[in-house]
């Protein structure tokens, strides 16, 4: 059993790192055969949107450190993303690898995998987006996040200064570990609203009925019980979120790889039509 | 004025299953023509290879709106998308005549755009 963590913050030996590496002890004890890698040590260039992983329906073109850390995820059994949130969300190399992750999306070649996500944050009430991006990331390879926590900690390294946060990081070493060895990969951290996510926040749409998970696409309805309100959400609604291997396979197949042929079909008309930009303003 | 509209759902686009007699109601509230066609593509083994197809060829149920009346057509699509959603994709339109597709993407962005 490999469980790999992944730590996205600069800072080196930083609260990310420390619960990173307290949550792979945890596992390790557990028999996990554990490693470690820190994002900001690789270089990953953005996407270019060439589309190559999807035309070509091979691997991403670019030749940095990318594939290689997507290849070290495939090859484990878990993973424990740490990663800070310091204004809202997680730090760029998050979005980053979210949109570089187009090839293994496509091929799952990260499916199934356990996922357990620590964010360290400063200040009460900055913190609404934190899970956003991790969540994307990992369920959009495919990985089954069975816990999440969010720790109050600051200063650079204070996080063994709070006894229970260590422990607590511990515990979702353990758990990712167990989870593994069992088969069983229920989601063990706090509830939340979303049934995919359990992120808690969500939109309203327009016809201001409806409300859906930003990032899992499930819709329901709010109702009240006395002041309370409850998010109502179908069967069928939970069953259509956007992770789901035949929602993205669909994705993939309707509304990305017919593009294509439409760019072809209008190549001539866009080249004319995109004429008066080239070179405007030297660019 | 002829105004024409394809609407593209592919698989898993629609929230509820495109029902003839549903689109033969709205065709006579608001007086309009909607053809519906279903077309099945070449899907092997549960999968379908879509890469260099035609648009019209992919598996897609089509729907087609047409109507001289602008006001008309513009309740036609609200029923349409308030039903179905919008359909999903830039080519999803594809096959409408320009003053169609004008009107389709203003209600689209009305009903649907930040859905």
């Amino acid at each position: 059993m490999k469980i790999l963590g992944l730590v996205g913050s600069v800072r080196k030996l930083g609260n990310s790192e420390i619960l990173t590496k307290e949550a792979l002890m945890g596992a390790e004890a557990e028999g996990a055969q554990v490693e470690i890698l820190r994002l900001t040590d690789y270089e990953v260039r953005p996407c270019r949107g060439c589309a190559a992983c999807l035309f070509q329906e091979g691997g991403c073109v670019i030749e940095d450190d990318a594939n290689k850390i997507f290849a070290a995820m495939g090859a484990s059994d878990g993973i424990i993303l740490g990663v800070p949130c310091y204004i809202l969300e997680a730090t760029a190399i998050v979005k980053q690898l979210i949109d570089r992750g187009f090839a293994p999306m496509q091929q799952n070649t990260v499916r199934g995998k356990v996922g357990g996500v620590i964010v360290p944050y400063a200040t009460r009430g900055w913190t609404q987006n934190a899970f956003q991006q991790t969540n994307t990331w990992l369920l959009s390879l495919g990985i089954e996040v069975i816990d999440q926590l969010l720790i109050h900690v600051q200063g650079i390294s204070e996080a063994p200064l709070f006894p229970r946060d260590i422990e607590r990081a511990r515990t979702l070493g353990v758990r990712v570990a167990q989870a593994i060895k069992t088969g069983d990969h229920t989601y063990q951290g706090e509830a939340g609203i979303c049934p995919i996510c359990h992120d808690r926040n969500l939109r309203v749409l327009q016809d201001m009925e409806t409300v859906e998970c930003p990032v899992c696409a499930v819709r329901g309805r709010l109702q009240m019980e006395g002041k309370r309100i409850t998010v109502v959400f179908s069967d069928e609604a939970v069953k259509r979120h956007r992770w789901s291997v035949e929602n993205l396979q669909r994705h993939f197949t309707y509304h990305l790889k017919p593009s294509k042929t439409f760019f072809l079909k209008t190549k001539g008309e866009r080249k004319e039509m995109g004429a008066k930009y080239k070179g405007y303003l030297g660019q | 004025m002829r105004y024409q509209v394809t609407f593209r759902y592919y698989p898993g686009d629609p929230l509820q299953e495109i029902r003839e007699a549903d689109l033969r109601a709205i065709a006579d509230q608001w007086g309009l023509y909607i053809a519906f066609t279903e077309v099945r593509g070449d899907v092997t083994e549960g999968r379908e290879a879509t890469l260099d197809k035609d648009l019209e060829a992919i598996t897609q149920s089509v729907i087609t709106i047409e109507g001289d009346e602008e006001s008309s057509l513009r309740g036609g699509l609200r029923d349409i998308i308030l039903r179905y959603r919008s359909p999903r994709t830039c080519y999803a339109l594809w096959g409408s005549n320009p003053e169609g597709q004008a009107i389709a993407l203003e209600i689209i962005e009305e009903q649907d755009g930040w859905w």
